[in-house]
């Protein structure tokens, strides 16, 4: 198995201040990765540090071997990788159907199809197509966010929090589609509140704290780990 | 009723081109760029120059005006603001009122402080349904619905113009769906400025061409992108023609020397009832 994502000794963070304190962790082809960990663990930080919006001070990112720890967010996308972010994942002022242009900016042939499997994947979005993205509820504007990382016909997904502010059905919903698209052979890199929800579908999960990658293990090992059930799904048996 | 109307439209063709470059400005790099109206006087001094001391027609100096002010405002971005991209917008703005003061000066060193004027064929007013006019004025005001028009077309339908509205909107989503954000801001610069420097011809003809000709020019430009909705450049070309109707109507109903002030009252009302505009969409504030 060769590793779509290696990240290797990263430091970053904002002003002076290094948020991410030396991190090594890898997605492989195909595979649901998930991280999760407390509030102010760096999971975001971490996640833009992959994406190209906060600069690595140290260490090396690599996507299909080829480092990318220097290159601008823009050029990254144009690697295959495509970034879900958790706030403002939508231009608010355009309508669902421009917003879906937009994800193929870097415009891979095969468009139309992908379009069309967009609106089969979130059949509101077809229905809103013309409506401003800003007046869509929370959810649908969730699914603007995911449709359009899609259209990006990426290998690898970034999410950060995906099931944010979606109602128990939508969550179910949502983690549902990631599957799909996961089969799809897209792999997943993402950031999670539901912890035990997220790692059930996931195949590897990461625990980070204070910046650092505390554990490392498969997912169903973590979900049996008594002391992350305790610490960070909240578990108590 | 109807020429003052006129003059109205005629004050909203010459502050709308510059209330566009402002509020698409604006819009990409969260500031507000008083030199806007420093840069009208520059395309109205190098128009100058190529049509009085070289004898080219007005159009050509016109388009001369254009293509030097548009890459004076982009020189002006690789120079100064580019290094200051992280910096606090206030910071910006008094930025790029020190700009203006040195462009004017600038200008002054090389022009004087003379008032001066294009050398245009004098030409007899036309007189149309009651109203009063030249045809140099119906030059400014059909040239600016034109670039009017064009500005639309580049935003709606080709891919600049997309990736212009998608980096306003939200600069970092644009940046990660694969738009250099880089490109889009230096396009935004080159855009601004030719249609500033064109403005500036404009207020040179129906002005007088002196080092603060852009000054007062500045308010009611900022005025009307505040009133279309900041970050808006349908709603800067609406907010103009209002602006200039209503500086029209102070001048005939109070004094002419109020007309200043309009642009000011407006602001402050705006911001009263309406701070993001007719056409804004407010803020969201988490």
């Amino acid at each position: 198995m060769s590793s779509i994502l290696r990240v290797e000794g990263v430091f970053s963070g904002y002003g002076g201040n290094d948020i991410i304190k030396g991190v090594d962790m890898h997605v492989d082809e195909g595979e649901i990765v998930t991280v999760i960990g407390p509030n102010g663990a760096g999971k975001s930080t971490l996640i833009k540090t992959i994406a190209g919006l906060v600069k690595v001070r140290e260490g090396s990112i690599h996507l299909h071997n080829k480092p990318t720890a220097d290159l601008r967010a823009s050029d990254v996308a144009h690697l295959g990788m495509s970034y879900v972010p958790q706030e403002g994942n939508v231009f608010r002022k355009l309508s669902v159907q421009e917003n879906l242009d937009l994800g193929d900016w870097i415009s891979k042939p095969g468009k139309k199809a992908r379009l069309e499997k967009v609106y089969e994947l979130f059949p509101p979005l077809k229905e809103r197509r013309n409506a401003t993205a800003g007046n869509l509820s929370g959810g649908q504007r969730q699914m603007v966010a995911l449709g359009m990382a899609l259209m990006a016909d990426p290998n690898i997904l970034l999410l950060d929090e995906p099931s944010a502010g979606l109602s128990p059905k939508l969550v179910e919903e949502m983690f549902q589609i990631i599957c799909d698209v996961n089969s799809d052979g897209v792999a997943i890199y993402m950031v999670e509140q539901n912890a035990i929800q997220a790692l059930k579908m996931s195949h590897r999960g990461y625990v980070l704290a204070g910046g650092q990658v505390k554990l490392a293990d498969t997912a169903e090992a973590l979900l049996n780990d008594t002391e992350v059930r305790h610490l960070y799904l909240g578990v108590t048996d | 009723m109807g020429q003052i109307l006129f003059y109205g439209l005629m004050d909203g063709a010459i502050i709308a081109l510059p209330a566009i470059a402002f509020t698409m400005l604006f819009g990409i790099l969260r500031f507000p760029n008083f030199a806007v109206g420093t840069f009208m006087t520059v395309g109205a001094f190098i128009a100058l120059t190529l049509n009085v001391t070289f004898g080219a027609p007005i159009w050509v100096a016109a388009i001369g005006a254009m293509a030097f002010t548009s890459v004076a405002m982009w020189l002006s971005d690789v120079i100064i603001f580019k290094a200051m991209r992280e910096s606090h917008s206030i910071s910006l703005l008094i930025v790029s009122i020190a700009l203006s003061m040195i462009v004017e000066n600038i200008i002054r060193l090389f022009y004087g402080n003379d008032v001066r004027g294009f050398e245009l064929p004098l030409e007899r007013p036309i007189k149309f349904a009651g109203i009063k006019f030249t045809p140099d004025q119906l030059w400014i005001i059909g040239t600016a619905i034109v670039a009017m028009l064009l500005v639309h077309a580049l935003l709606k339908y080709t891919r600049l113009g997309k990736a212009m509205r998608a980096t306003s909107d939200n600069f970092a989503l644009a940046e990660v769906r694969g738009i250099n954000t880089n490109r889009v801001i230096g396009a935004t610069w080159l855009l601004g400025g030719a249609l500033i420097g064109l403005a500036g011809v404009f207020a040179g003809v129906d002005l007088v061409i002196e080092p603060q000709l852009g000054w007062s020019l500045t308010i009611p430009v900022f005025a009307a992108a505040i009133l279309g909705g900041i970050g808006s450049p349908y709603g800067a070309m609406v907010g103009a023609v209002l602006v200039g109707i209503a500086e029209e109507l102070t001048g005939h109903f109070f004094e002419p020397s109020y007309k200043v002030g309009v642009g000011f009252v407006i602001i402050t009302l705006l911001l009263f009832f309406r701070p993001h505009g007719l056409f804004g969409q407010p803020e969201i504030k988490k």
